[in-house]
């Protein structure tokens, strides 16, 4: 018999969680990052304006992924004040929200240390810090979801990686892109000529070439998990299905796996050998590669999360018929002799 | 059953005797104030128009591990004393964590806009109210009646015309339930019945 398919849907009716998740999983890759340059990128200025200027950029992130967060609430006025209100320390929404909660001023601070060009030991220290709460800023969201024991796409095996992935590829495109923009931001006078000097475009391509590694990565991780649903429950087959051939196929091949990691890593190896073809180190003709690259990371990011909110739609299917109830000494035919031993013994107990 | 433990109030849904009248549903709705759009029980229909069509009521079934109450992280969801799974509609914020963690689809959530859907979360009370003072208005409101309150059974239970869904503490749930296998000569299945029930 038909196993009952149940499909209800909520985070993914609004673009409010999967943008969320987009955001959060960024900035914390970001701020990976950010604590990466700090830490291994010695005393050259470069990498420091890319640690300071990096860990700014979550700051509209978050401020918008915040808002978007608190917004999906039913009752947002009751969220924002999750310190207070929140008691299950066992729910990864209040951890989450702990994470939110230090990870803002954390990135407020490694900003500022290069603002204020404070001592390299104290940024060393931040760096430190910051390190583990990028990841913990990744890993989260994929937890959150997996916490969702009925739901077959959210496997806690494969999620928090693939989001980890995902929002350090996302992480390292949002830097580089921010290398060439950051130049255009009205910033006060002192700081913008410390941007001019620090020479931040230098870095952009070295971003781009780890972006290169996380991708494989990525793309490795998403066959395990892909595979592994496939020769999982019932309901993880089902979730495969969905996510290959059902509904959702179209997002998950062309967003999440062409324009999202096949494509970017085409561009990769087209972008050396356009160099040694037109012969030129600089300029459009030689830099739309990485422009495109680092531009449909960033959307095949925001479907990965769109693809597996909405797959969250499909809830384990509820086993029918369910467990059987024992049959108290009860023989198959259920002679009046067996029935009234086994009304006898129902009586006893 | 000469122990006195605390009641553990379950339903069970005799699947061999819903007729899928859908009186349960009607009940409910009239007895509870239920918002628009919402459903606490439902009958789903399995093998439609195909041999072996079966047809099961679908409450809220107060699980005794619900894991609705281990991932709300404002504790809105917690059980009774009675084993009753209640929600809390002042502190409940409408985070959705519910809905995604109960394999029954219990917990829902008012339909909204593309900005995003107000409202707290409503489930199945088994007719037991809220949290707030038994038979208050504000109680009556949010939740609808307190039939528990009155010493009667929730209202879908009630008015069954098959009885095939069946409510009550869960060892005389269980009770009945074996006497009307012994006497089918064939199981009736439940869901977590080797946990639930005893």
């Amino acid at each position: 018999m038909d196993p009952i398919v149940l499909m209800q849907s909520k985070w993914g009716a609004t673009f409010n969680i999967p943008w969320y998740l987009f955001l959060g999983g960024m900035s914390g890759g970001i701020l990976i990052i950010a604590a990466c340059a700090e830490l291994f990128g010695g005393k050259d200025p470069r990498y420091h304006a890319l640690s300071g200027l990096s860990a700014l950029l979550n700051l509209p992130f978050m401020a918008i992924g915040g808002l978007a967060l608190t917004l999906h609430l039913g009752k947002p006025e009751r969220g924002f004040f999750f310190p207070l209100f929140m008691t299950n320390y066992k729910s990864w929404l209040l951890i989450g929200g702990w994470v939110i909660g230090i990870f803002v001023p954390v990135s407020m601070l490694m900003a500022a240390a290069w603002y204020y060009e404070a001592r390299r030991s104290l940024r060393v220290a931040l760096a430190i810090v910051s390190l583990p709460l990028g990841m913990a800023m990744c890993f989260y969201t994929g937890i959150l979801l997996s916490e969702a024991k009925f739901v077959p796409l959210w496997t806690w095996q494969f999620l928090p990686v693939l989001f980890l992935l995902s929002g350090l590829s996302t992480g390292l495109a949002a830097c580089a892109i921010n290398a060439y923009v950051v130049k255009l931001l009205p910033f006060p006078a002192r700081a913008r000529d410390r941007i001019q000097r620090a020479g931040l475009e230098a870095t952009a391509p070295l971003l781009g070439l780890i972006d290169v590694a996380v991708l494989l990565l990525e793309i490795i991780w998403l066959f395990l998990f892909v595979a592994a649903l496939n020769n999982g429950a019932p309901g993880h087959r089902l979730a495969a299905h969905m996510l290959t051939k059902g509904e959702l196929s179209q997002w998950f091949w062309v967003g999440v796996v062409t324009l999202g990691l096949v494509l970017p890593l085409a561009l990769s190896v087209l972008e050396p050998l356009l160099k040694k073809l037109l012969r030129r180190e600089n300029g459009w003709a030689v830099g739309w590669p990485l422009f495109c690259k680092l531009h449909l990371v960033l959307l095949g990011g925001v479907v990965l999360r769109y693809v597996i909110v909405w797959g969250g739609d499909l809830k384990q299917p509820l086993i029918f018929p369910p467990q059987q109830a024992q049959i108290p000494s009860v023989s198959a035919q259920g002679s009046a002799e067996a029935l009234g031993q086994a009304l006898k013994a129902i009586n006893r107990r | 059953m000469a122990t006195l433990s605390p009641a553990r109030m379950k339903f069970y849904i005799d699947t061999k005797r819903c007729i899928e009248c859908g009186g349960c549903e009607v009940a409910c709705k009239n007895e509870n104030n239920v918002p628009q759009g919402i459903s606490r029980i439902r009958v789903v229909t399995v093998n439609e128009g195909q041999p072996g069509e079966t047809n099961v009521a679908i409450p809220c079934m107060h699980c005794s591990k619900a894991p609705c109450i281990a991932v709300c992280p404002v504790d809105a969801l917690y059980h009774r004393p009675d084993g009753i799974v209640h929600v809390n509609k002042e502190t409940c914020i409408g985070c959705g964590y519910c809905l995604y963690a109960c394999p029954f689809g219990a917990p829902q959530f008012p339909k909204g806009s593309p900005f995003g859907a107000r409202g707290v979360m409503d489930k199945c009370t088994y007719c037991a109210g809220g949290p707030e003072e038994a038979f208050s208005p504000e109680e009556r409101r949010r939740y609808g009646s307190n039939r528990i309150a009155e010493g009667k059974l929730p209202m879908c239970a009630s008015v069954c015309s098959t009885k095939a869904l069946v409510a009550g503490d869960a060892e005389e749930v269980a009770r009945v339930v074996r006497e009307r296998i012994a006497a089918r000569g064939s199981g009736g299945g439940a869901w977590g019945w080797g946990t639930a029930y005893r």
